[in-house]
């Protein structure tokens, strides 16, 4: 520090320091009611720039003192709302089992599902979920083979039962194979899991589908209940595009799985015996089956209409190739009634099978109202029971 | 003192008054530096007793307006040490550092004193521990800042022809 200039002091620097000694002692005994005007005066006008610096000071210093306590409280908060998340998508996952256990009505159990791990199967499941363990076995009336569930469709089949436990065949394994067809059986197939590119995985395509039939994308697959495992109606897929295939006599379509495996958490494992009742109407609606019971209907009355029309026609031509051959001379008898006891000699041929169209599910029986065709005259005599007798 | 070297110690002066309300805050630490001793112990050497006890009664009222608990006792602490300050410069060698941080220490030392027996805000042992021990870590830590100031400004407070 350098020696200033300026002298060590006078009378008067030291009659003014005597005197700010002794106004400061004075405001130390002045009383509140005077000291606090006095202060308030100095901070609103010098000190208010100060205090203003003291403030942002002390605010950054609680900032930052609040920084990891405020860190800690934001990562609880996001787990939490994670939590949230996961509750509000189990708790929409419960509602739609409770829905689709509202409309099974019975013959079913409800169990929770984990995935097999991966490396208990070897390499076979290439990264894939290919199998479920449930905690219900035969104890609470699991069987193999048993339909298994979700309220999205379908998820697999029982494969092995223990007291306690069942192993389920996710369809995404490679042995699964499962009758599908659409919602107005036109078009039936064997629905497999596609065991393409990776880009693909757990993807369904349906091969079989006769060269005829073609499927828009977006069609839903139901299960057709052929194969004796899953009842018909319960959805599959829905269809993504047609699989170029080297069968030229067949198509085979890529299908989306109705249910992912990451949505597997709770599933129904239908009973046999309500897998024999059906689910008409647990998955497709009402008026989707009055629609089809109407469109078989309908098939049937077009179906029986056609036989009439080829009856009468017969009888036309019957009646035409009598009068010819009586005017020709030749002796016509009538033909001999059927005996009721014994079989017939020309038994009728079986009774035409069923439109394709009609819906095995609501069939109609129409043998009421449907005649049974006329025996045609044969085309060769002498082959089969003649009508025609020489004179 | 010229002009410049005036406008540059005053510059100083205001700049070490905003630290010790923007930078002590930050700490909040019992032993803390004091800026505000330091920039009057910068001026006192530069003025006459007189104005350094007045430039000290300034700022003592400053800090009493803050703490109106002890309002006069700042303003007490800060006249006699500004007056002191001044009226010891004789004694400090201009380029001892040593010496300066002495003084520094002293100057912070001697206001704490001051404050904390006549503001009465501190009894028995609680203003013995703080008189012995917090107030010296604060008066070391405010003479090394004030050496550290006086190094680094000196450029600013001296003139280019002397």
């Amino acid at each position: 520090m350098r020696r200033s200039s300026v002298s060590q002091g006078s009378r008067a620097d030291v009659i003014v320091t005597l005197a700010l000694v002794v106004l400061s002692l004075l405001a130390l005994i002045l009383p509140p009611a005077v000291r606090d005007p006095v202060a308030s005066a100095v901070r609103q006008t010098a000190g208010v720039p100060l205090i203003e610096l003291q403030e942002r000071a002390e605010n950054t210093r609680a900032a930052f003192l609040a920084h990891d306590s405020t860190s800690r409280v934001v990562d609880s908060l996001a787990l939490e709302s994670m939590d949230v998340l996961a509750l509000r998508s189990e708790n929409e996952h419960l509602r739609e089992l409770l829905g689709l256990a509202a409309r099974l009505r019975w013959g079913f159990l409800v169990s929770s599902a984990d995935f097999l791990p991966a490396n208990a199967l070897g390499d076979r499941s290439l990264g894939r979920e290919v199998m479920l363990t449930l905690n219900v076995g035969s104890r609470s009336g699991v069987a193999p083979y048993s339909p298994v569930v979700a309220p999205q469709g379908v998820v697999g089949r029982v494969r092995s039962v223990d007291p306690t436990s069942s192993l389920v065949e996710l369809y995404s394994h490679e042995n699964f194979r499962l009758s599908a067809m659409t919602a107005d059986q036109r078009v039936l197939g064997i629905v497999r899991p596609h065991l393409g590119d990776s880009k693909d995985e757990y993807m369904l395509e349906m091969g079989g589908v006769q060269f005829r039939d073609t499927l828009d994308a977006g069609t839903v697959i139901y299960t057709s209940g052929l194969g004796g495992t899953f009842p018909a109606y319960v959805p599959v897929g829905t269809v993504v595009r047609e699989l170029g295939t080297a069968e030229m006599w067949a198509r085979t379509y890529l299908l989306s799985p109705v249910v992912r495996p990451g949505d597997i958490r709770t599933v129904i494992v239908l009973t046999p015996q309500r897998a024999v009742a059906g689910v008409e109407g647990v998955w497709v609606s009402a008026p989707d089956s009055a629609a089809r019971a109407t469109a078989a209907v309908g098939d049937s009355i077009r179906a029986d209409s056609l036989a009439r029309a080829m009856s009468a026609i017969a009888a036309a031509t019957r009646q035409r190739l009598l009068d010819s051959l009586k005017a020709a001379g030749v002796l016509v008898e009538p033909p001999r009634p059927a005996s009721p006891a014994g079989p017939p000699a020309n038994p009728a041929p079986p009774s035409p099978s069923p439109a394709p169209a009609a819906s095995p599910a609501a069939p109609v029986d129409d043998s009421a109202t449907r005649r049974p065709p006329p025996a045609l005259p044969p085309t060769v005599p002498g082959q089969s029971g003649s009508l025609l007798r020489a004179p | 003192m010229n002009m410049a070297r005036a406008l540059r110690t005053i510059v100083l002066f205001a700049v070490l008054i905003a630290l010790h309300y923007s930078v002590r805050p930050l700490f909040a630490a019992r032993a803390s530096v004091d800026f505000l001793v330091i920039a009057l112990l910068l001026a006192a050497v530069r003025v006459r007793p007189g104005a350094a006890a007045l430039v000290g009664f300034l700022l003592g009222l400053l800090m009493d307006s803050l703490r109106p608990g002890t309002f006069g006792a700042a303003s007490l602490a800060m006249t006699v040490i500004g007056y002191s300050a001044s009226w010891l410069k004789p004694v400090f060698f201009a380029d001892n550092l040593p010496l300066n941080a002495f003084f520094f220490f002293v100057g912070k030392w001697g206001f704490d004193a001051i404050y904390l027996i006549v503001g009465q805000r501190l009894q028995g042992r609680e203003l013995v521990i703080q008189l012995l021990l917090w107030s010296p870590l604060a008066a070391a830590i405010t003479a090394a800042v004030g050496v550290f100031l006086l190094v680094f400004a000196r450029p600013l407070t001296e003139s280019r022809s002397s």
